[in-house]
């Protein structure tokens, strides 16, 4: 008899030691994955670890460039470069101050161009986009398939090589040297509507069937069943819109130096040689600063309405 | 009072049509904005310029002067040209490992930073800085305008930043250069996948907060394991998004394609810009990118009819 009591309590201690060694790591783990428990401790590690290599991988250069922006002149030229800046100082955007100041076109001039063209460049692409790939995702009627063909294949021709011709039209309709030229054929971008048609495909047609049982309008269908329902679709389109117009230049069609934007202004600031180094390293933070914390915001505006409506059924 | 019937009789003829006549209507009225947009900003420039790739061009004031020479172009890009048809070959070959590269990683990054963990919105702002660090100015601070060494490391961005910066520190260790280019190389392909999967990931992400939990609940109630519940569950419900994710893969891909040849640097978009407008040959230049065009659709097809064979649509 006493083997066998031994042994059962010996196992036991096993047990709640095992328990208790399994335990730890994995609430320390589920504190950041938030998965079901039953991974193996030393795969929820290594997935941690491997996930801070990468996010440090991603980190350096910004990490980099930041401190870049700081840096006063002979730091920068240093070879190899330190990553850490020794003596901050804000000289460098100081210097691009000065820079504005001593332009013909003030830099709120620049900065009024580049907000007026993001803001109806990326809300006009968004809808015209949505509104165009509802019916070719949920309709069928003539010439819908066509289209659609159509517009998979124009997203693989270089954009390079229709440059003459596009500045022929753009010239033709009088729009060179105005903010449409920029923001027209961001209108008719169709890299959006090819994401929007794919996300609406997704969403049950009883659903749209439902609405119009109870009188719902095709419009009001479109705003207020199908736009909700792919908010994350259109969340990113904002984004990856955002960025591009963000970057855009208008070099091609914009001459009028009160018109061009303030991504053109920096963009030339930054290319004028070795003794501007440290004002195109502030310039380089401002332009990766701004689409940046338009991504956090826009991001976070998606955690907080889609965790609740998932519509696919 | 003449305009007051005009109305009725717009009533009168819409409420005459059937149901799906009706529905058309409302398509072609959906898509007409855009579709106004894209004939004009995009399909006319395209068969204008597979118009040009068939003519000799030249630009003139206030328009341009084309004569036709039929395939002359075509024939010049592939035969005469010393670097095109090596481009084209590579692009296709170099391209399709990557892409299946870059869509597994994507997927898997997309579910990580889709969990609920404090601090997700920075994990996510980790994953979207490759898609910035890839613009114009941010890479030329970062690899420096110097050709030494953007040709050193031969890439952009992010890429060429991090690996130069590692070769740096790898060379001044004194290891043999055999270990250096060995690993240098491996950091470069890691570099360039993180580089690339930034939007991938993006239509990932929103592809996974469209997926109902009620699916997951279901799962977990019929006792799916974390394995079974990604196969049966997740990965279905993401396919369609794969699909696309995988055509922007591949074009974006195309888009960037450059290679080394004789110790130059060559990109496939840069070619043909150079061909086009600074050796002012516009004709080679369209017959080039209507090349490029077809070998990508012809690419795009193959791998999208593969694809769709396994995805999965509601209804």
């Amino acid at each position: 008899m006493a083997p066998f009591k031994v042994s059962t309590v010996s196992l036991e201690k096993k047990q709640n030691l095992r328990i208790k060694y399994k335990r730890a790591p994995n609430a320390f783990i589920k504190f950041f994955t938030n998965t079901r428990s039953n991974r193996s401790v030393w795969g929820n590690i290594l997935l941690v670890a491997f996930l801070t290599f990468l996010a440090f991988l991603f980190l350096f250069p910004v990490i980099f460039m930041v401190n870049n922006a700081f840096k006063p002149l002979h730091e920068l030229l240093k070879f190899p470069p330190d990553i850490i800046v020794r003596t901050p100082t804000l000289n460098n955007f100081l210097e691009l101050r000065v820079i504005f100041q001593d332009s013909v076109i003030p830099l709120s001039r620049y900065i009024f161009n580049t907000v007026f063209i993001l803001v109806i460049g990326t809300a006009g692409q968004i809808i015209f986009a949505s509104m165009a790939a509802y019916p070719l995702a949920k309709y069928k009627f003539f010439g819908s398939e066509v289209i659609s063909r159509i517009i998979v294949l124009s997203l693989m021709f270089s954009p390079v090589v229709t440059a003459v011709p596009n500045y022929v039209i753009i010239s033709k309709l009088g729009l060179i040297d105005t903010y449409w030229a920029i923001i027209l054929p961001a209108f008719a971008a169709t890299l959006g509507l090819y994401l929007m048609k794919n996300f609406m495909e997704q969403i049950p047609s009883s659903l749209i069937e439902a609405a119009s049982i109870d009188g719902a309008s095709e419009f009001v269908i479109f705003w207020r069943v199908i736009m909700p329902s792919v908010k994350p679709a259109w969340i990113t389109l904002f984004i990856v819109s955002f960025q591009t117009m963000w970057g855009v230049t208008g070099d091609m069609y914009i001459y009028k130096e009160n018109l061009k934007t303030f991504s053109y202004a920096l963009g030339q600031i930054a290319r004028v040689g070795i003794a501007r180094q440290g004002v195109m390293a502030a310039v380089s933070l401002i332009m990766f600063l701004i689409p940046t914390i338009t991504f956090i915001i826009a991001q976070s505006n998606v955690i907080e309405t889609m965790t609740t409506s998932g519509l696919k059924e | 009072m003449k305009k007051t019937l005009n109305i009725f009789s717009i009533n009168r003829w819409y409420y005459r049509l059937s149901l799906s006549q009706k529905k058309a209507v409302w398509g072609i009225v959906f898509l007409l904005p855009w579709l106004l947009g894209f004939l004009l900003f995009f399909l006319k420039p395209l068969i204008e310029s597979i118009y040009y790739s068939f003519n000799k061009v030249k630009v003139i004031e206030g328009g341009v002067q084309t004569e036709f020479i039929g395939w002359e172009n075509y024939i010049r890009a592939f035969k005469i040209d010393p670097i095109f048809n090596r481009l084209v070959i590579t692009m296709v070959i170099s391209a399709l490992p990557q892409v299946l590269v870059i869509i597994i990683f994507s997927i898997i990054a997309a579910i990580l930073i889709n969990g609920k963990y404090p601090g997700r919105s920075l994990a996510r702002t980790i994953f979207f800085i490759p898609i910035i660090m890839g613009t114009e100015i941010a890479s030329t601070t970062l690899v420096g305008t110097d050709l030494v060494s953007q040709e050193l490391v031969g890439g952009r961005g992010i890429e060429a930043f991090s690996s130069r910066i590692i070769l740096d520190v790898l060379i001044h260790t004194g290891l043999p250069t055999e270990i250096v280019g060995f690993v240098s190389g491996a950091l470069n392909n890691i570099f360039f996948v993180l580089a690339n999967s930034g939007v991938p990931t993006l239509i990932f992400l929103a592809g996974l907060q469209t997926i109902s939990p009620s699916l997951y609940e279901v799962a977990k109630i019929e006792g799916a394991s974390a394995h079974e519940t990604f196969w049966k569950v997740t990965l279905p419900m993401l396919s369609p998004m794969i699909l696309v994710s995988t055509v922007y893969s591949i074009i974006d891909r195309f888009f960037k394609h450059a290679t080394m040849i004789d110790g130059i640097r060559y990109g496939m978009i840069d070619r043909i810009y150079d061909i086009a407008f600074r050796q002012a040959n516009y004709g080679l230049g369209a017959a080039m990118a209507t090349v490029y065009m077809l070998v990508t659709v012809f690419i795009v097809l193959i791998v999208s009819l593969l694809i769709s064979k396994v995805v999965f649509y509601y209804d």
